[in-house]
């Protein structure tokens, strides 16, 4: 017999940065929220402070703030048929586990996805012809236009403090800045981050070559800034230890730093921690969540009644919980039809090392998480995609992020895998050596899917949920394209040498990738093809409602976190103004 | 009228300086050589003797002492065994005013940047001067300034002081001021200088958002836990990678500048380990890349002159040179 | 050398070194040993934990018995050879630190999924599937190396052989030339692999990094790490001496770094 809770308005299913906005815009509007969050609470101080917290082998290679796949992963296959396969340690992806989320221990690079990527389907369809793409590209529209979301976009920037400089101030484009951005109603709240060695490297071969640079838009705040909510966020001081680690000095915004502190201090929030979520409880006759089972950190299964249910999970947790629960239809990949899972996407990550051989001290360790020059001239909407046979795109960067030598010890081709030989290149090439990375757009495919396991069980004897992913043959096709690019202006930066890493392989669960896992409970105008509506309302639980990367249709070839923040808002402003009034769907499907 | 220094006092300097740090041969007041752009603690020391100053005999040592040793009115402060970049630093805003001070901005003024170089130079070079008795303090007084210093004030957003000034508050070299066996009242003084908005030089202004976090309790718990920390007795020895013979290149830290294969291109380094804290002025300060050459105009900040890198290599030429090949093999006569 | 040497402390010359050292079991014939090794190697093989250091707990095993001791030291200092001027992953205590994370939560999978059914077998994708945790890896993966080497090499056993012939044995290890029962070698090497990586560049915190050697190698500065001021000064060569969590190299930093530079 589950314990039973008393009952509240909502209950977040996770304790990060989604959830740290909907608690605390909810919990002012007078809504009695408990966030449930698996892992524990951390703060700034005592925390996160330095020397301890700047431990490479702790938090990067053993993953202290990640994920614990002992007891509950996912399983992983490349293809529909494959057999799956537990994913028994962690690697391409980092879930984050403990208060604050990802938004603890990102980097911080914090993009705004260009106006193309949410109407992409008609976009292409209006500018290359409905006959451009294969049918397997299954990209569609989001259900939300850019110039809706722009002031989220805004908003949720002052609210991090966000650094950079602008590229596109309501349509005049600035010197400096991102020209190929779309129009933001303002600038970013903050100047942008200082230019690192590898990035003016960067930025300079570039501008020769005629494409146009500019400094990452930065969650390391550069100046003391106090944001719409009163809280101070202090400078970033160049540790080179953002990502995976917290920030000692206030500076990288967090929703410790920026969000929390006024939800925890208001009486109708609450963060209940190591409570791990089954479930989500729902009524079939009525069609709404009526509340969610977890295990608590004593171990009981636990039942907790809410009005409201809001899934503020990793990208593919949400989807996962729903077919655990069983709401929705879930996605089938031979018929092609079901919607929750569907459209997973990831991200297309290629990368390039220019070898100076000892003529610069680059100096890597000096470093912040989003300190980087790039040029988004590849970007989706910045190109003409007509005789390439695929459509999106992405940002080069050279950013300098860290000199942790553990992981950052970059080697030209060739070089011995160890040995002498090894370990006289890594000394030669660590501190001479500039890393371009290529942050490419994911297109889902009828493929790609989230779904549950068959075989494999989590530590509270539930379905593991499973992956089936492989880079799309549109995907490879771009990062092939824009990759030669890269490798165009890392030639021209005037190394000695340079390796290029392709995309040349299938997919693989082993080496880290990144961790901007999107899709699976996607939003859209159509019920048959999105779980939830342009407000991220589940069209199936009116009461349900979905955060996260998990809406995105499709993955744009930016970081997400900036318009997962902004969709949050997005989503906390229809209910608070439209739904609470008036409980029901707010899109008639 | 401040009296010349007795010689006494000279000759008890001179027995304090290492040998390693200074060879002998170089003591004694030898002002016969040519100026040159290095810096030479040797003209630094009589520079604070005020040896410079024909008939005024105005001299650091009246206040700071000839071993850089201070004393603890709050007013001048223990220099020994601080960066001599640090030291370079504080001397140019005092001339700037950027730390007020009407005792030390009409000093450093009269100094040319040249014997500030030497001054800080002089003084960075000087060991084991004494510390000062440790303060009397309250234990509980002591407590709650070494939690401020360790783990900071979590609901002040006051992060930790070690994570900056370095375990125990022995500064991170050149930058950061080692702040551990300095005179309490002198930290007391320059924290509250930041709380009431006085004083600046400070990178970011990180250090008076802190001080303006803190009460003036807890800046002086702070100041009374570091002024009882001496760095000598609370740092480990450490283990050392040491052959005998080998011994000077691992004492470098890392390679020696000009033999590591990356070095190319560095300052020559006359002797080993020195280089992150020389004092400015060794190559002619121009900033590292002239924004002109930017094509978009790349936002870069124009560096204040006195933060310009004093131990910069010679711009590298920055236009490609050469092509290679996307396979990694270097092509014709590249090598 | 009056300081007695203990075995361990000979294992570590005769690994270090590479020599086809026996190990004498009596203390007279350690002695003698002692000299022959002392001769035969170079200089910096003679630079012992025990000289280095007064703490007892350098060279106290939690996990491996002394015969993968020396299969260990061996092999990592192949890995991480010392050359002129850096010790190898040796001296570094790369040993010491593979021991503390295989008797700890690492060596016990803590963070790993340990479920079956299990397919061994399975294309590289989808990452690792053995049953094995990490610490089991080894000790299988050490017992079966060292089996193939008696039987392969007459007899000997790895960390007798000379240095071209470990290498020869490790990279069968790495591509799978060489067939192990019960692992594929190819696992087994890429762990060690990856694990004194770790060793070497880690903090010495965790019993690797000696001397933070790894670091000063490179020259990366360690935990203690602000560069607002720095991080604009393009090719700035910045030679601070690292400090480590637990402080080590402060006092250098300390006394080297709080110094000017001589003139010229």
């Amino acid at each position: 017999m589950a314990v039973q809770m008393k009952p509240v308005d909502v209950a977040l299913v996770g304790g990060g940065l989604t959830a740290a906005i909907l608690g605390k815009e909810l919990a002012e509007a007078g809504q009695t929220v408990v966030a449930l969050e698996r892992g524990g609470m951390r703060q700034t101080i005592p925390d996160f402070q330095s020397p301890t917290m700047h431990d490479e082998l702790k938090f990067d290679v053993r993953h202290a703030y990640a994920q614990d796949v002992s007891v509950q992963t996912l399983t992983f296959r490349n293809f529909v048929g494959q057999q799956a396969l537990p994913m028994r340690q962690l690697g391409s992806f980092l879930p984050a586990e403990g208060v604050g989320g990802g938004a603890v221990h990102w980097n911080g690079q914090t993009w705004r996805f260009q106006p193309e990527w949410f109407v992409l389907k008609s976009w292409v369809e209006e500018r290359y012809g409905r006959g451009f793409l294969d049918e397997d590209v299954s990209i569609q529209d989001w259900g939300i236009s850019y110039e809706e979301l722009e002031p989220y976009y805004t908003f949720f920037e002052k609210v991090m403090g966000i650094s950079g400089a602008p590229g596109n101030i309501n349509g005049r484009i600035q010197v400096g800045g991102n020209p190929f951005e779309g129009p933001r109603s303002e600038s970013y709240p903050n100047p942008p981050m200082k230019q690192s060695h590898s990035g003016y490297l960067f930025g300079q071969t570039a501008g020769q070559l005629g494409y146009h640079p500019f400094p990452v838009p930065s969650a390391n705040v550069t100046r003391h800034y106090t944001n719409p909510f009163g809280a101070e966020i202090k400078p970033c001081m160049y540790c080179g230890f953002c990502d995976p680690f917290g920030c000692e000095h206030f500076a990288k915004a967090s929703p410790q730093v920026c969000i929390l502190p006024f939800a925890l201090a208001n009486k109708n929030f609450e963060m209940r921690t190591h409570s791990y979520v089954l479930r989500v409880e729902w009524d079939r006759k009525a069609k709404v969540a009526t509340g969610v089972t977890y295990v608590d950190a004593q171990g009981r299964e636990t039942f907790q009644p809410a009005n409201m249910v809001v899934l503020c999970a990793f990208a593919h947790h949400n989807p996962i919980l729903m077919l655990q629960s069983g709401i929705g239809q879930p996605y089938d990949p031979v018929t092609r039809t079901g919607t929750i899972g569907r459209n997973y996407t990831y991200q297309t990550m290629t990368g390039a090392e220019v070898f100076y051989d000892g003529e610069h001290h680059i100096n890597p360790f000096m470093a912040a998480g989003a300190l980087g020059t790039a040029i988004d001239d590849f970007n989706n909407g910045s190109f003409d995609h007509s005789g390439l046979g695929f459509i999106g795109g992405g940002y080069i960067a050279a950013y300098q992020t860290t000199g942790r030598p553990i992981y950052y010890h970059p080697v030209p081709e060739g070089t011995p895998r160890w040995g002498l030989g090894w370990k006289q290149a890594v000394r030669r090439h660590y501190n001479s050596t500039v890393s371009l990375s290529f942050h490419g757009s994911s297109i889902p495919h009828p493929n790609n899917y989230v779904g549950l396991d068959p075989t494999y069980t989590d530590a509270f004897g539930q379905r593991l949920g499973m992956l089936t992913y492989d880079f799309p043959y549109n995907d490879r096709l771009m990062a092939r394209y824009i990759t030669e690019k890269m490798a165009g202006i890392a030639q021209a930066m005037g190394g000695k040498r340079m390796s290029v890493g392709w995309l040349d392989d299938h997919y693989s669960i082993v080496p880290y990738q990144t961790t901007h896992n999107t899709g699976g409970a996607i939003m859209g105008a159509d019920p048959k093809t999105s779980v939830v509506n342009r407000y991220l309302q589940s069209w199936d639980l009116h009461n349900l409602w979905v955060m996260g990367s998990s809406v995105f249709p499709q993955n744009a070839g930016y970081n997400p976190t900036d318009t997962v923040g902004a969709l949050a808002y997005w989503a906390a402003d229809a209910m608070i103004k439209q739904y609470l009034k008036n409980p029901g769907p707010l899109v008639q499907s | 009228m401040i009296r010349a220094v007795p010689l006494g006092i000279a000759v008890v300097a001179a027995a304090t300086l290492t040998s390693a740090a200074l060879p002998q041969s170089m003591l004694g007041l030898d002002n016969r050589r040519e100026p040159t752009r290095d810096a030479d603690p040797n003209r630094g020391r009589f520079i604070t003797i005020g040896g410079m100053f024909a008939d005024q005999r105005i001299g650091c040592v009246q206040c700071h002492g000839i071993d850089g040793a201070g004393n603890s009115s709050g007013a001048f402060p223990r220099l020994t065994d601080q960066a001599g970049w640090y030291l370079y630093k504080t001397l140019q805003d005092y001339a700037s005013g950027l730390r007020p001070s009407d005792i030390m901005g009409p000093i450093a003024q009269t100094l040319t940047p040249q014997q500030m170089e030497d001054v800080a130079a002089y003084y960075a070079s000087i060991k084991n001067a004494p510390y000062p008795a440790e303060p009397q303090v309250d234990v509980q007084v002591r407590q709650i300034g070494g939690a401020i210093a360790a783990i900071g004030i979590p609901s002040q957003g006051v992060p930790a002081c070690d994570g900056c000034h370095g375990p125990n508050g022995v500064g991170q070299a050149p930058l950061y001021p080692y702040i551990a066996g300095q005179y309490a009242p002198y930290l007391e003084h320059q924290l509250m200088l930041w709380k009431q908005g006085r004083r600046d030089g400070d990178p970011m202004n990180i250090m008076e958002l802190i001080a303006k976090a803190m009460t003036e309790e807890q800046i002086r718990a702070v100041a009374l836990y570091y002024a009882s920390v001496q760095p000598r007795d609370v740092i480990p020895q450490d283990v050392r990678y040491a052959p005998e013979q080998s011994r000077r290149q691992v004492d470098q830290g890392i390679p020696r500048i000009g033999q590591n294969p990356t070095d190319v291109g560095a300052v020559e380094s006359p002797e080993p380990g020195r280089g992150s804290v020389v004092v400015p002025g060794i190559e002619p300060a121009r900033p590292p890349v002239p924004s002109a050459e930017l094509p978009l105009g790349l936002p870069r900040r124009p560096l204040p002159p006195n933060v310009l890198p004093p131990y910069l290599a010679p711009p590298v030429d920055e236009r490609p040179r050469g092509t290679t090949t996307t396979t990694g093999a270097p092509v014709g006569n590249q090598q | 050398m009056t300081e007695k040497l203990s075995r361990r402390d000979l294992l570590k010359v005769a690994g270090v070194a590479g020599v086809a050292a026996t190990v004498p079991e009596t203390a007279a014939a350690e002695v003698k040993h002692q000299q022959v090794v002392q001769a035969a190697a170079p200089q910096e093989v003679l630079t012992r934990p025990s000289q280095q250091s007064p703490s007892t707990e350098q060279g106290m095993l939690f996990f491996f018995n002394d015969e993968e001791a020396r299969f260990i030291e061996a092999a990592v200092e192949r890995l991480i050879p010392a050359d002129q001027e850096w010790p190898g992953a040796a001296w570094a205590g790369v040993l010491n630190f593979i021991d503390r994370q295989l008797a700890a939560a690492y060596g016990a999978g803590a963070r790993m999924y340990l479920k079956g059914p299990w397919v061994p077998d399975a294309p590289p994708q989808q990452g690792y599937q053995l049953r094995y945790t990490p610490a089991q890896l080894y000790r299988i993966g050490i017992a079966e190396t060292r089996a193939h080497v008696t039987a392969r090499y007459g007899r000997r056993e790895f960390w007798d052989l000379t240095a071209p012939v470990m290498d020869e044995v490790l990279s069968g290890l790495e591509s799978g030339a060489i067939e192990l029962p019960s692992l594929p070698a190819p696992v087994f090497f890429e762990t060690l692999l990856a694990n004194t990586v770790e060793g070497y560049f880690a903090d010495p915190v965790y019993g690797g990094n000696r001397d933070m050697v790894g670091w000063r190698m490179v020259g990366f500065p360690g935990a203690y790490a602000q560069y607002v001021d720095l991080v604009e000064l393009y090719n700035l060569p910045y030679t601070r001496p690292p400090i480590s969590i637990g402080e080590a190299g402060a006092r250098q930093a300390y006394l080297e770094g709080h110094t000017h530079r001589a003139q010229k």
